[in-house]
């Protein structure tokens, strides 16, 4: 019987003591963040698949060292955006990033008009670019602030910076994505 | 607050991270400033854009996935994981290993035939060759080069001369050439009752390359040479032997030519073979006088013939007399012992094994005393007392002494 009720404190301690079967309650818990976090740095489907088992096999292995100074979402996120960043690393020395819009997307406001559908996914597909060619570290603080809205705080022990260093580097990274999806909006406005 | 300040701030302002009091500055600022508060506009814009990127759900069963991965680690690893994982690791260790093993094993083999090798000098695959083949053997040495002139000697004697000290001590003893081997043999029996070389043993008399009397320092002036510095090592009398084999010279000429061939002489292989036979065979009917210990040393003596110079030897032994320096080397009744176990072997005609023990600095005259006796034919220094740290550290030399009888003496040629 898994106890999907209990905290994440207690799940790692029923771990840490051998029960296996509460890490599964962690991977539920966790797998969409985890998930989505990859596929948003790496922009490839099967890859953030991949990286986010890595993430959690990980996670399993060295759980006896987590000590509970933090929280195990914010473990478990610097475990995930050190395995998706060496993944993109690897990628990007190999191939160009694979951006698709294959119909996985889930398009938020759930609207039925296919002109807007396609604005929609248009848009995406741009956002995605700019993310993609980011540097890392501003991509990463971008996604953790704006996409998992994570506190300042937690970013700041995740990236292991100052929560002052956090909020320059975040205005920068938000500077430098509207320098990115710049030219596409204004023309777009243009046009409009 | 100006505009740059202002501007600074507004991802703050749109993480809503600031004071209230510092927000409603700011916010009173992009009121009255339509630059800053179209820069906010922008920055809110594409902040959305980020955060309004729809999530996208995991594949399905992908936390079945993570878990069977999970269990699977969980899980101990085969007695072949743990053996040979991962392999570019324990592949090589284990290969290191087998090698070592492998080298270790075959320093030890070779090194314990070696250790018995030096016990037994005696190689018991020739003793057993039955005398009667070396007999069929020995007409081949009628056929061995001779020496023309006394002045030349064989390359061969020359290289052995070099090699055994004794044999130079031998020569001295030896009688002028020019006597027939009757007469030689009687002049050996009996002769320098006292001396301290070499004496001839009755295997030695027997051979007929023994029997060609000059000596080779009298022979070859550089083969004297080149043994003089070599005599204060010791060699064994059966090599002795092969050196007087080595170096045929020409027959007295009051010997008949016919008796020289009925002698038959032996080659110098044939003869050590002869003599180890005789000796194993003494070995094995011996008998044993004294308490067996563990010796450092051991030595078998083959007795000479029974004669005057038997009978000087026993004198000697028993009465000690101006023999001062034998008295000092064994005790009293070790010397007993020895003399009793030389007359045993005589009479009975079988080994005595005598135990003896005298300060290890006594060594070298000690063999000198038993060098009167007989003939030292077997001197073996035993390996085991190599570990015995008290054998090591004392004064004393522990030494096994075999007493072989004497050989028997040959039928005379009936050519003679």
């Amino acid at each position: 019987m898994l106890a999907e009720g209990i905290g994440d404190a207690e799940c790692v301690r029923r771990v840490q003591q051998g029960d296996t079967d509460s890490f599964e309650v962690l991977v539920r818990r966790h797998q969409k963040a985890i998930f989505n976090l990859g596929y948003r740095l790496l922009g490839n489907y099967d890859e953030a698949a991949e990286v986010a088992q890595e993430v959690f096999l990980s996670a399993f292995k060295s759980i006896h060292q987590f000590r509970g100074d933090a929280s195990f979402s914010t473990w478990l996120y610097r475990i995930g955006l050190n395995h998706a960043s060496t993944r993109r690393k690897s990628l990007s020395s190999t191939q160009q990033h694979h951006i698709p819009l294959d119909g996985t997307e889930v398009i938020a406001d759930g609207t039925v008009d296919p002109a807007k559908n396609f604005e929609h996914k248009e848009i995406q597909h741009r956002v995605q670019q700019a993310l993609n060619t980011l540097d890392p570290e501003d991509a990463r603080i971008i996604l953790l602030r704006d996409l998992q809205d994570v506190p300042y705080e937690d970013v700041a022990e995740i990236l292991d910076i100052p929560v002052g260093t956090v909020k320059s580097r975040l205005h920068r990274a938000r500077q430098a994505l509207r320098v990115c999806l710049a030219p596409y909006f204004f023309a777009n406005r243009k046009a409009s | 607050m100006n505009c740059e300040e202002v501007q600074k701030q507004l991802s703050d302002l749109l993480d809503k991270s600031l004071d209230i009091e510092r927000a409603q500055e700011i916010q009173d600022h992009l009121a009255a400033c339509s630059p800053c508060s179209a820069e906010m506009a922008s920055l809110a814009e594409y902040q959305q854009l980020v955060s309004n990127l729809p999530a996208i759900e995991p594949p399905v069963g992908f936390t079945a996935g993570v878990m069977a991965k999970v269990r699977e680690a969980v899980q101990p690893p085969t007695l072949w994981e743990r053996l040979f994982l991962p392999l570019q690791i324990k592949i090589p260790l284990q290969a290191t290993a087998v090698v070592l093993i492998a080298s270790l094993a075959a320093y030890i083999y070779q090194k314990e035939p070696l250790q018995r090798e030096s016990v037994v000098s005696i190689q018991p695959e020739r003793s057993f060759r039955k005398p009667k083949e070396a007999d069929k053997l020995a007409p081949s040495i009628a056929q061995a080069p001779r020496a023309d002139s006394k002045t030349e000697v064989t390359e061969q004697a020359k290289l052995r001369v070099q090699e055994f000290k004794d044999s130079a001590q031998l020569k001295k003893s030896q009688p002028p050439p020019n006597f027939s081997p009757e007469e030689q043999n009687k002049r050996i029996a009996g002769s320098q009752p006292g001396a301290t070389g070499t004496v001839l043993s009755q295997d030695q008399v027997r051979s007929p390359a023994t029997l060609s009397p000059t000596p080779l320092q009298e022979k070859s002036p550089a083969a004297n040479d080149a043994a003089s510095p070599r005599l204060e090592q010791s060699s064994p009398p059966v090599e002795v032997q092969a050196k007087g084999a080595l170096a045929p010279v020409p027959p007295p000429e009051n010997a008949s030519k016919d008796a020289a061939a009925a002698e038959k002489p032996l080659l110098p292989t044939e003869a050590r073979r002869r003599s180890a036979t005789t000796s194993l065979n003494a070995f094995r009917s011996g008998t044993v006088v004294g308490v067996a210990l563990p010796a450092d040393h051991e030595l078998a003596i083959r007795l000479k013939t029974s004669g005057r110079d038997d009978k000087a030897v026993a004198d000697r032994l028993a009465s000690g007399g101006a023999e001062t320096e034998r008295r000092s080397l064994t005790s009293e009744e070790e010397a007993k012992n020895l003399e009793q176990a030389r007359q045993q072997a005589i009479q009975t005609g079988q080994s005595q094994t005598v135990w003896v023990t005298i300060a290890r600095n006594q060594y070298e005259p000690f063999k000198k005393e038993l060098a009167d006796m007989g003939s030292i034919e077997v001197e073996a220094f035993t390996p085991n007392s190599k570990n015995d740290a008290i054998a090591k550290s004392s004064d004393k030399l522990r030494i096994k002494v075999t007493i072989l009888p004497p050989l028997p003496v040959p039928s005379q040629p009936s050519g003679r």
